[in-house]
Formats: C-alpha cells, sequence, structure tokens
C-alpha cells in the first residue's frame, strides 16, 4: 500500500512539474482547518472534519492552472483525526471557472470534480479501512499578490470501501451525509491558502 | 501584505497548538462515519448470545423506574423467551438529568450497590435465566457515581463499572469519574461494559481492545436519531449493544434510540420509540 501511494503521489509530482513548466502557473498550498485535527477538545472533531473537507493533520495541495480559467490540482494529507486513527489521503481532481470562461461573469467562482482515495488505520486493531471516493467541489478563490485564498465546498457522491478486518467483503454505494436522518446531503467546507509561482 | 498575511497564519498555528488538550479524549471524526457499509459475514460464528437493547421512559420515581423495568423484562420474555441478555440505558432508576436540583435529586434516587434494585433484578435473573445490566445512579460513603450492573442467571453481581468520562451534565449532577473497565464473560463471550461518554474515552478503549473484547455492553443516554453506523463497533472490531432511555425529563426529549451493530459497524437492528426493545442473535467467532 505505501509503495501505491508513493507511486501515486511521484506521478502527481512528475505531472504537474515536468509536463507544465510555465511560470506562476503552479500554486502549492494548505488545507488551513486540517490543522484543527491536533485540537483535543469536545465537538473538535466534528466541527473540525465538516471545515476541513475530512483531512487531517498536515493538508498539502499542489495545483497547475492549464488555462487561465481551470485548476488541475493534487492534494496530499497525513493526520490523526483522532487518537486511535491514522488518515492518509490522495486526491486528484479538476475545476473549472465557467462563468469567466463563458464571460458570464469576473467572479473567480468555480465547480469542479475530484476523486480520492483514503486510508484509515486503526493503529490499536492494525485494521485499515480502504476507500475510493468521487466527490464534487464549488468553491470561490481569491488572489492577493501571489497567495491564493480558495474557499470550497465539497460533496460526496459515492463509495467504495474494503478494509482488512476479518470476515467482511468489500462494499459500496451512492453517498451524500454521514447523518442520513439529519442531514439528507452534508457537504464538507475547506479552506486552503496556496502560494502561486 | 505577503508578510501580514504569513504572520497571521503563523499566528493561527502557534494557538492551535496551544489550545486546550484533553488527554483522555478519543474525538469521534466526521471519517469514521465515511464510506460504504462493509458486509459482515457472521455465518461460521461458534458463538451465539440472544440479547435484547431496551430503550425505558424513565419517571422522577425511582419506585416507578424499578418496577417500569420488571415490566419490561417480563414483556421481553414473554415475546422473545429465548433472551439470554437484557441491557437497560443509563441510570435507568431515574431522570439523567433534574435541572432544578441536579445533586439532591440524584442522591435521592442513589442507592448502593447490592440495594433494593438490585435484589429485585437478582430475582428475576434467576426467575428467567438471564443476565440483566442496566444503569444506576449509586452511592457510596455519601460520594455518587454513575454506575453500571451486571447481573448473571444465578442472580449474583458480578460486574460494577462506574462511568469514568463525565459529561458535563454529570458533573452538574455530583458524579466522580472511576478510572475502570470491566470485563465479564457471557456464555464464552468478552463483553466490556461502557456507560455513555465512556465511549469517548481513549484509556477504556484501549483497555478493551487490549482484553480483546467480543462485545461492548453500552448503556447510553442520547437524544440522537436513528444512526446509520456503528462508530464504537469499527473502534473496538467487536459487537456493540447500545441501550437508552425515551421520552421527555424536563427540557430533555429522549428519542428512544437503540441499536445493535456488528463488528464491522452495520446495525443489525434498533430504531427509535417509546418504552421499546430491540431483539437480536450475535454471533462471535
Amino acid at each position: 500500500m505505501r509503495k501505491f501511494i508513493f507511486g501515486l503521489v511521484m506521478v502527481l509530482i512528475v505531472f504537474s512539474v515536468a509536463i507544465f513548466p510555465q511560470e506562476k502557473k503552479y500554486y502549492a498550498g494548505l488545507n488551513v482547518f486540517a490543522l484543527s485535527s491536533f485540537i483535543e477538545m469536545d465537538g473538535a472533531g466534528m466541527i473540525g472534519s465538516m471545515i476541513s473537507n475530512s483531512e487531517y493533520g498536515i493538508s498539502l495541495n499542489g495545483g497547475y492552472l492549464p488555462t487561465k480559467n481551470s485548476i488541475l490540482e493534487g492534494r496530499i494529507s497525513i493526520g490523526k483525526p483522532n487518537k486511535i486513527y491514522w488518515a492518509t489521503q490522495l486526491h486528484f481532481g479538476y475545476n473549472f471557472f465557467a462563468l469567466k470562461h463563458f464571460g458570464i461573469s469576473e467572479m473567480n467562482l468555480y465547480a469542479g470534480g475530484f476523486l480520492k482515495f483514503y486510508d484509515l488505520f486503526n493503529s490499536q486493531t492494525s485494521i485499515h479501512y480502504f476507500n475510493i471516493i468521487p466527490y464534487v467541489t464549488v468553491g470561490y478563490l481569491w488572489n492577493s499578490s501571489d497567495f491564493i485564498f480558495d474557499l470550497r465546498l465539497n460533496q460526496t457522491l459515492y463509495a467504495v470501501t474494503w478494509s482488512t478486518q476479518e470476515h467482511t467483503k468489500a462494499g459500496s454505494g451512492f453517498f451524500f451525509s454521514p447523518f442520513k436522518s439529519w442531514a439528507p446531503v452534508l457537504p464538507n467546507l475547506s479552506f486552503n491558502v496556496a502560494y502561486r509561482f | 501584505m505577503n508578510q501580514k498575511v504569513m504572520s497571521i497564519f503563523v499566528l493561527f498555528l502557534i494557538s492551535l497548538f496551544l489550545l486546550g488538550c484533553e488527554d483522555d479524549l478519543l474525538k469521534p471524526s466526521f471519517i469514521e462515519l465515511g464510506g460504504a457499509p462493509l458486509p459482515y459475514d457472521d455465518s461460521g460464528a461458534k458463538k451465539h448470545l440472544n440479547v435484547a437493547a431496551v430503550a425505558l421512559n424513565c419517571d422522577l420515581e425511582r419506585e416507578k423506574n424499578v418496577s417500569n423495568m420488571e415490566t419490561m423484562i417480563k414483556r421481553i420474555m414473554s415475546e422473545k423467551p429465548e433472551t439470554e441478555l437484557i441491557v437497560f440505558g443509563e441510570t435507568t432508576t431515574g431522570w439523567y438529568y433534574n435541572k432544578d436540583k441536579p445533586i439532591e435529586y440524584q442522591k435521592s434516587i442513589a442507592e448502593s450497590i447490592p440495594g433494593n434494585t438490585t435484589h429485585r433484578m437478582d430475582s428475576l435473573a434467576v426467575k428467567y435465566n438471564i443476565y440483566i445490566i442496566f444503569g444506576i445512579s449509586e452511592i457510596e460513603n455519601n460520594t455518587l457515581y454513575n454506575s453500571q450492573v451486571a447481573i448473571n442467571p444465578e442472580g449474583k453481581i458480578i460486574a460494577i463499572h462506574r462511568k469514568n468520562r463525565l459529561f458535563s451534565l454529570d458533573k452538574e449532577s455530583g458524579y466522580t469519574p472511576v478510572r475502570n473497565a470491566q470485563v465479564i464473560d457471557l456464555k464464552g463471550i468478552r463483553a466490556g461494559l461502557m456507560i455513555c461518554a465512556d465511549g469517548d474515552n481513549l484509556w477504556l478503549t484501549e483497555k478493551y481492545i487490549e482484553e480483546k473484547v467480543d462485545l461492548i455492553i453500552h448503556s447510553n443516554t442520547t437524544k440522537d436519531g436513528e444512526y446509520n453506523f456503528s462508530v464504537g463497533a469499527r473502534r473496538f472490531d467487536s459487537w456493540i449493544i447500545s441501550a437508552n432511555r425515551s421520552g421527555k425529563e424536563g427540557d430533555n426529549e429522549y428519542r428512544g434510540m437503540i441499536y445493535i451493530a456488528d463488528p464491522a459497524g452495520n446495525i443489525r437492528t434498533g430504531g427509535t420509540g417509546d418504552n421499546r426493545y430491540a431483539f437480536y442473535q450475535i454471533k462471535v467467532y
């Protein structure tokens, strides 16, 4: 599994650095609220997850702008959602500034689609829970000189899950909210700060 | 501008690390609830136990509650005579929280163990040849404990678990936390006892995982509606029986959410409602 993750990261780096070597078309940043997983307070786990797109600890993102109105982005995060789990995640996706592209508005509003893979590891039972999840995004991006501030809503659509837990089989299905009875559809927020180079 | 932004950001990072820390907290997280259900195959399991989780309406008066517990046990045994274990929620002998006089009230309903309530449960355990586990407000040497008692089919108290991690309303009610873990044997199935917020206690979680329990018996108080999934079952890699309370207690209204979940977190049976129970045969490898 580590080899697979390492391989994917390498592919992302090579893809963004070697294929598009143009000036100021790249960015590297941080999902700021993923750092909230370091806060050990009641409620911090749930609120932190909601505002960090369920990314925990160190959550880095890097992107490339192939055209003026589109972004290719990769995300990697490693952290502890709580004291027994480790979550390692890789995301890859594309955001498109449709309003700007079609000349409707100059607002930096975008929408896109991502695919994420994550391994949720229970360090006490040594059980891995692997997931592949497609999700859609809607967001707004602010530029301040070379800094990018990006507020995004992320909505999970589907999940494929498998595990090393004994007596389990892989499962899959539509997934819009972890609390169906309370909110049938529940997007997560994320706030990224990035530097353009 | 860039320098200013960076300084604010660095300050934010530092403040995050300096913010409060609760050493024994095992906070719930969205990612534990994520993903698709994992089908769990228990067809080859050799050990079986027929269990019932109860959501009981609780009165202010202890006597009325003990009588309701007796009625519920009789009802379960008449409808599901194969039942081997009945689990009640947290502090079933009274309201969970009385806003007007929290400490005085809990002291007024608290009992020593053994006491009148355990004696009455003992006799039903013997009569029906079942295990009974229930939450009770316990008093010993003028100290209040939020406790859970396990009685075996011989009518003996086999464990008293005292709540480790107190919720804010427990503190207001004058309870004292106790660091303890109780593992009992139920017909060859190893079960760990747990009361409500104990589920977010790191020490107890690690202890039960280390003890390789097959089953967590969770006497709960929660207003939550139906769950899709049990986070606890995956944390422990064990079955979970969660019993609760139902009805209105002052400003608090409980929906009576109960469930029995397999080790992969799938809710096998459960739901919400007043004065009801959920029955299931759990199968353990």
